[in-house]
Formats: C-alpha cells, structure tokens, sequence
C-alpha cells in the first residue's frame, strides 16, 4: 500500500540508517525485503480461523498478508464482516461498501441490462451485460457506472485450510467509462448453491484488489 | 482528507464535467517549475503545493542546471532553497564559478472561486548575491482543460522590459557576497509582463505548458555572448507514478531541458500501513482461545464469557514481562503492589513514547492479574524518569468494549511530572550495552563547485549504561568509497576554522570515530533536568560540558543552559588535537505554538569566539517529520563571516516510521545550509535534554493520545 515516492524514499533512507545491533530495525526491514521479492505473504492457517468461534473470512489487500475478518451481521442478503477497524458488507459474494481501508467503496448496486436493480447481488448469469453502479466519497463521485460482461471459465477446485472445494470459476470484465477504468473480479461459486467461496475484487480505482475466502461459513 | 472529501461537492457521473483526469496521479499537485517552485517552466503560477508537501526538483538546461527543495509550511506559504550552476556566467573563472544558492518565497494573496483568480506574490533569491532576484505578482485561473496564468515581474523577472516601473527605483546587485536583505525590491527601471497556460490532452498523467518569459537572460548575453532571451518556452510534464514528475521542454528557442520532480506529503499518515498494530486491549472478562477444531466443520457459535484464571504471582510477571518484550519494550522494573502494577519502561522502538505507553498498557491488560486495577507506567530515557502516566484498568477495558472514547480515558488518566528518581521504577541491577552496524554515508552538499560530493562506508556506534544515569558511549565509521578528495575549495575564512575545513575533516577522516564519550544524565528537582558529558563530543570538538534544562510541566515553554569547554580535533579523527581552544555556551528558550510550530531562540557565545542570537521555527508534522529554518546574527560582520553574509539554513527530519511500515525510532536529519562558514557556530549536540523529554512531554502526550489509544 505504500506507493510511489514515498515507498523508494523509505526504503532509500532505510538503507542509510538502519543496520544490525540491539536496537536496530534490520530483521523487520529485512523482513520486509524479502518478502517484496519472493512475493510471500502470510496467510490465516487453519489453527487461527479455528481458534475463532465465528463465522468468519480471510482478506488480503493486494499482497498483503491475509487477514481475519468476523460475520458481525447478517440481514437478509446482507452481510457485514468486521475486523478491528475495519468493515465490508457483502450481498451474496459481492462487495458492496467497504469502511477502514485506505480507499473505500460507499456503496455498490448490481443493475440489469433493463436498468433495474438486481437485489440477490452475487454474480449475474455469465454472459450477461449489467452495470455496477459505485459511490466513491472520497473522489466525491456518485452513481459511476461500470458496464460489466462476466464470463464463464469452466470448473475449477479451489483448497481453502486444506479442504478442497468444487467451485465454478466467474470472471467479471468491468469498465466505467467516465473516469476510463477498467477491472476485473473473479468469483470462485459454489456450482449448487450459488455460494461465494473465495473472489477478488476492486472496490476503488486506487486500492489493489481485495481478495476473500471464507473460513468459516455463515449457518444458513 | 475527510475534511476536503466534505468540502468537495459531490460530483454524479452523469453529470457533464470531465472526469477522466479523476484518477490521474497526485491531481492535487500543480506542476512544479525549473526554479523548483510550482509554476510552468521557466516562469512562476500562483498554484502553490498542498500544505505539507516537500518537493525536490532538478533540472538540466543551458545556460544553468538547478536543484530546488521546495516546502510547503503553511497553505498560504511556499518555499524553496536551491543550488543553480550557470554556466554563462564568468564562464572564464572556471567550473563553479557562477553557482548560487538562493531562497525564494512565494505567499497565495487569494484561493480560486468561480470568477476570482488565484493570485500570488513572490520573491525570487531574496537573501542571494543578485543574479537570480527578482519578484513577482501572479495570477492564475483555471477553465476547462487550461490553467491560465498571467504576471508582472521586477528585477532578473522584469528584465525584458516591457514595461516601465511605476515604482522606479534602483536595484543593487550584490553579487560575491549576497545573504542580505536588500530592501530594494520592486524596484528598477523595468516591469516585465510574463504569462502562459497548461493544457491537459485527454491523455493521463499527461499536460503541456506553454510560457512567455518576461526573463531575457541578459546578465547571461552580457557574459557570454550567447543569447538565451527568446521568449516563448514550451514544454511537457508527465507523472508515471504517485510523486514523480518528469518534464521534457524546448526553451529560449534552441535549448532542451529535463526536469525531474519528486515530491511528498510529510503529512500523511502512515498508521494504516503499519505491519505491527497496536495489539488490541483484552479485558478480564475475555475467554482464553478455544481448542482447535476444524474450521469448516464448525458452525459458528456464540462467544461464552469466562474469567481468567489468576495465575501465580511469579508466573504472572514473566508472562508480564513477556508480553511487554514481545511488543519491542525495555523493562527497567516491574513490580506489583496490592492492585497497582509498577512499570519502568524504555522506548526504543517507536517514534513516540505515547505509542511505547499504550503498547505497555495493553500487554498488561492482557495479562495483569485480575486483582490488578492500575497501571503506573514511567517512561526513561538515558537513566532519567520523563514520562509518568496512571491508566485505570477498567477505563482501559470500557474502551475495549467501545463504551467509552479516548478522550475518556484520558480523563480518567493521570499524566502527572515524571518522578525525581526512577529507584522505585527501575531494577538496580539493570545494566544495558546497545551496539548497531549501519551504512555509512556522509555528504557534503551545495559546494560551490559540486551540488553533492558523497562517501559510503560502514559506520558502528555502542553505548553502555554503567549505573543509573551513567553512560560510556562510542561511534565509529570507515569509508570505502567517496569523492571527497575531489574537493578543491580551501576555507578562505579569516575568523578561526571552526567548522569551514569541514572539507578537511572529510578527507583526512575516513577511517575514524565521530565520539568517544562519558555521559551522566540526572535530575535536580522535578522540573529539572541535566547531563554532563566529557570526551571527543563530536567530529570537530572534544571537551568537557554539560547542559540544564528547565522544563515545566504542563507548559509550552522551557529554558536551557549549556556551557561547553572544547579544543578542536585533529583532521584525522583520531585521538590528536588540534591547538584551537574556546568555551561556548547558550541560554535557550524554547516555545511550542499552538500551531505545531516549535520555536527556539538561543543566545551567547559561538565556536569561533562571536556573541550572537540563533532563531529557529520548525513545524512538526503529527507524523514526526520536522521541517525547519534558522538564522545566526552574530558579532561578526557580513564582511568578514564572508559569502552569505550570516549562518542560515533549513533541516528536515524524516522518521523512518514515517517511511516505513513498523514502529522505528531511527532518524534521517538533513541540515541544508547555502555555505559552509564559521561566523555563528555550535557545538553539534550542545543541546539534547530538550529533545529527549519531548516525546514524553505533557503536550506531546496529548498530541498523540487519540492515535494510540483506540479499541
């Protein structure tokens, strides 16, 4: 998340300051390094998610490392997951308003081709055409429209803490066309029920894509 | 920027305005010109930077390349210190010879509406030996895709001379010597008219510039013959990433120029990046973590309260003591009286001590005993008690449970003076030895002759506390690689060398030690502090001293004393001294505003044996980045203190847990002074008890209190 000049400067003045010794930051800058280069990143293991009694799911902001996030509401289609300072809300698998990270969607409509709400979120059948409509408070815009085509790619098991799951995998090509951005989410569905298993996501044109799987599932 | 995002009105997608620069890098930060200040190319807007931001801008071009640090103090202020190489100017006297370095300011007179422009004044190299003066007035308004700018200018910004100056006058170009206000501006024979316009293409990251300069270089044709006054300047300037800006532009008909900007908000918070957050507070009433089960297996179950058990008193302060390691913390004493707990802890892994204190407070909740109902937690430094807060468990565990706020707790808290003696609060056999292997690097910047002359090597640096209060401390350092021996400039100063043979000390000094030194650091009463320190005290100086700081509690001023008796030191950096002598000493009076500016003003006797007064204002950034400037005004005549005229420049102090996404204490501080003399010249560390007490300073707390303690 840190990004551009900002970044090399830290990293610039590190090399000058720190080093080795009883008090100094070299392990954890080490750390650090290592880890931007090989590209590891923690992941919640299956003792953590099954220390916590609650429903509950792993995010990962770009390549950070996984967090745990706790079912903290659950009204009709919608869901709300908490960590300690911050908070998405869910319909069906789809983001729909995010609170505590460093860029935030403030909310998030999934409407037919017809211009009508589609209320179930989640993904629509793939090879439909539909629009998500986003809130950005920060860039103070309302009502961004992203015309959407998801797509199909066929079966594809998925192992979340060691269990392998059958799951369909959704790609969801999107553009707003206003601001000229274009993303893409992937949904990895449960093929019966529908069920969002894991997904990545962009909920702001400047925030990497978020990345969920659910550790443990909502009691239906 | 919650407050902006507000102030913003909201703008709907189907609306007709533009909106495809909205994700465009840093759209709040106008284009930065070759002066280093925000302009076009080679002329001024009225756009300044967003409060806070530093920028650093180099540019290559004939006749002159320039590097400029441009800061931001205040939204109305813009400033910037650079260095320029002119080559065609006394192009005979050699390579250097036309260098400058110079200060400019630029004051936004009004912000932007619907129908009003913003406007600017500005003063170009006010303090610099003439070449480059000049001031200015601009406007600059912004419709559609164009950002129009118009301005008079006075002086080198007024030498086309379009106009004649209604205010007349003379102008006085002081070249050689300069650093003086010269109080002739706006004045002169001519006004010149200078104007242009950015244009943003429907590309991203992407505008041209096009300028008319009112700047027609004639000191430049004078010297050189060669002319460099055509008017018209264009140019494009490209962000590929967030703080980086890279221009490309055809100037005064015939020349290429390159621009590289980088810049940064010294305000933004780093916290959420962090990688190491403030653990959360567990109350008693939280149930230990479950067994293991299979995680999808599981349904999700209610949460089932239950006590923590007590575990034995022993037991109890390991995991204690635990629990404050595991959170990077010093323990000097932990005891635990009826329902208090009594701890003694030394920060050296945060910025700030507030973050050490709350970092304390929460291992301890964890795993206090349940009885315990208080946490007394005092903050030492160097031997010395300068933190002294009473947290109460329970206020700490209704914040937990979000039944009550910050400020709550800090209501409930007691921030009282910190304790004379630290005996009850540390083990009397605590002994601690910190070592640490750095990279080295040492520079010497703005030379006359080289913008940056540099060396790498590997610097180690050991301290050990012997009894309470009492240190031996040593640093060291060996280049491998450096460009020192390229420096030609001998000091031509006629005051003593205080600190002009710097160059010297560079070349003759690879292999050596900066200090090798004794300390006791003590208290004499509740609100007075003090150390004396012997030894080689710096790369320059050894000697004997010390230093009494008057701090009161709970107010925003204090007064110091330091008084140093010190011989200089061998170019070398050994053990060997060399034959000049003096005492010097300050009275100083510190102020902190209610504005996050620091003031300091220190008066009495420098290095080089002259009276003076040094002034310094420094903004403190809620992120612990520092920028600041100071002046010297000594006995010493502007005659003889030589180039400059008196000792001034800026310092920047950048935080590596600014930069960083950990708790760090490390430091980058840069001092940037125009030249090198020996009028107005302190000891290096003469003065630190101010420093060391401020982040545990009753104010400094405070600052900070909302940011540490949250659920």
């Amino acid at each position: 998340m840190m990004r551009g000049f900002r970044a090399t400067l830290g990293v610039g003045l590190a090399t000058l300051v720190l080093g080795c010794g009883t008090n100094s930051d070299q392990a954890r800058y080490a750390g650090l390094v290592w880890r931007l280069v090989s590209g590891n990143r923690g992941e919640v293991s299956r003792d953590q998610a099954a220390a916590i009694p609650f429903a509950s799911i792993g995010v990962a902001i770009g390549r950070s490392d996984e967090g745990l996030m706790v079912l903290g509401l659950s009204e009709g289609e919608r869901q709300e997951w908490y960590a300690r300072s911050q908070m998405l809300a869910m319909n069906n698998g789809r983001i729909v308003q995010s609170q505590g990270f460093p860029y935030n969607l403030s909310r998030l409509e999934v409407r037919r081709a017809d211009g009508s709400t589609l209320t179930t979120g989640g993904t629509p059948p793939p090879g439909t055409e539909y629009s998500l409509v986003m809130d950005f408070q920060d860039l103070s815009l309302v009502g961004a429209g992203a015309a959407c085509r998801s797509s199909d790619m066929g079966q594809e098991t998925i192992e979340i803490l060691g269990t392998a799951l059958t799951t369909r995998h959704v790609v969801e090509d999107c553009k707003i066309a206003v601001i000229d951005w274009s993303f893409e989410n992937e949904f990895w569905v449960d093929p019966d029920t529908g069920f969002v298993w894991q997904s990545s996501q962009y909920v702001h044109p400047k925030l990497s894509r978020l990345t969920f799987r659910v550790l443990r599932p909502p009691q239906s | 920027m919650a407050g902006i995002a507000c102030a913003t009105p909201l703008r709907s997608a189907d609306a007709a305005e533009d909106l495809f620069h909205l994700l465009d890098n840093n759209t709040n930060v106008p284009t930065l010109s070759q002066y280093g200040g925000v302009g076009l190319l080679d002329t001024r807007t009225a756009r300044v930077l967003p409060d806070g931001y530093l920028a650093v801008t180099g540019s290559i071009k004939n006749p002159d390349d320039r590097i400029g640090f441009t800061f931001q103090p205040f939204p109305w202020l813009e400033t910037t210190f650079r260095w320029s190489n002119n080559y065609a100017i006394r192009p005979e006297a050699g390579a250097g010879q036309g260098a400058d370095r110079a200060f400019d300011l630029k004051i936004r007179l009004t912000q932007e509406s619907q129908y009003i422009p913003e406007f600017a004044i500005g003063l170009q190299d006010f303090l610099g030996t003439g070449v480059y003066s000049g001031e200015y007035i601009v406007g600059s308004k912004r419709i559609g895709r164009f950002d129009f700018s118009l301005g008079l200018g006075w002086g080198r910004l007024g030498s086309r001379g379009t106009l004649k100056n209604p205010i007349g006058g003379t102008r006085e170009n002081d070249v050689g010597l300069g650093g003086k206000f010269t109080w002739d501006y706006f004045q002169g024979p001519d006004l010149g008219v200078f104007g242009g316009f950015e244009y943003q293409p429907r590309i991203h990251n992407l505008k041209i510039q096009v300028e008319y300069s009112s700047d027609s270089y004639k000191e430049e044709l004078r010297a050189s013959g060669k002319d460099y006054g055509f008017p018209l300047n264009i140019g494009l300037s490209y962000r590929p990433w967030s703080g980086v800006d890279f221009g490309l532009s055809l100037m005064h008909g015939n020349q290429i120029g390159v621009r590289l900007s980088l810049f940064t908000d010294l305000a933004a918070d780093n916290t959420i990046n962090r990688v190491d957050p403030l653990p959360p507070i567990r109350t008693r009433e939280e149930a230990p973590a479950p067994a293991a089960a299979p995680a999808q297996a599981a349904p999700p179950a209610a949460p089932v309260p239950q006590a923590l058990p007590a575990p034995a008193p022993d037991a109890s302060l390991e995991l204690m003591r635990q629990a404050l390691a595991s959170e990077r913390l010093i323990v000097r004493g932990l005891t635990v009286g009826g329902n208090r707990i009594e701890l003694g802890i030394v920060n050296e892994a945060y910025l700030r001590d507030t973050e050490a204190v709350s970092r304390a407070a929460r291992a301890l909740a964890a795993t206090a005993p349940p009885n315990v109902e208080e946490f007394h937690i005092v903050t030492i430094a160097n031997g010395i008690a300068v933190g002294d807060i009473l947290i109460r468990r329970n206020a700490l565990e209704r914040l937990a449970d979000q039944q009550s706020s910050p400020a709550e707790l800090l209501r409930s808290s007691d921030i009282v003076p910190p304790p004379t003696s630290i005996a009850q609060y540390s083990d009397p056999n605590y002994r601690r030895f910190t070592w640490n292997i750095h990279p080295e690097i040492r520079q010497s910047v703005f030379d006359p002759d080289n913008p940056f002359f540099v060396g790498i090597g590997i610097g180690a640096e050991q301290s050990l506390e012997i009894g309470r209060g009492w240190w031996l401390g040593a640093s060291e350092s060996i280049l491998l690689y450096d460009t020192f021996n390229d420096i030609d400039r001998e000091s031509d100063s006629t005051l003593p060398h205080v600190r002009s043979d710097i160059a010297r000390y560079l070349k003759d000094g690879k292999y050596g030690f900066d200090s090798l030194r004794a300390a006791y650091y003590f208290k004499l009463g509740r609100d007075v502090y003090g150390r004396a320190t012997a030894g080689y005290l710096e790369e320059m100086y050894a000697g004997v001293g010390g230093e009494v700081l008057y701090r009161p509690f709970q107010q925003r001023w204090a007064l110091g004393l330091n008084l140093w008796g010190v011989q200089q030191r061998d170019y070398n950096r050994l053990f060997d001294l060399l034959e000049y002598k003096t005492i010097t000493g300050h009275a100083t009076f510190y102020y902190e505003t209610p504005w996050d500016i620091s003031l300091r003003f220190h008066v009495g006797r420098y290095l080089a044996k002259d009276y003076g007064y040094t002034f310094e204002a420094v903004r403190t950034f809620r992120t612990g980045v520092q920028v600041g400037a100071w002046f010297t005004i000594t006995n010493v005549s502007a005659q003889q203190f030589g180039e400059g005229s008196f000792d001034k420049g800026i310092r920047i102090r950048i935080p590596m847990e600014w930069a960083l996404p950990f708790g760090s204490r490390s430091v980058f501080d840069l001092a940037l002074r125009p030249i090198q003399r020996d009028g107005g010249q302190m000891l290096f560390g003469n003065t630190q008890l101010y420093d060391m007490t401020q982040s545990s300073s009753y104010g400094e707390t405070l600052r900070q209190w909302d940011s540490v303690f949250r659920p």
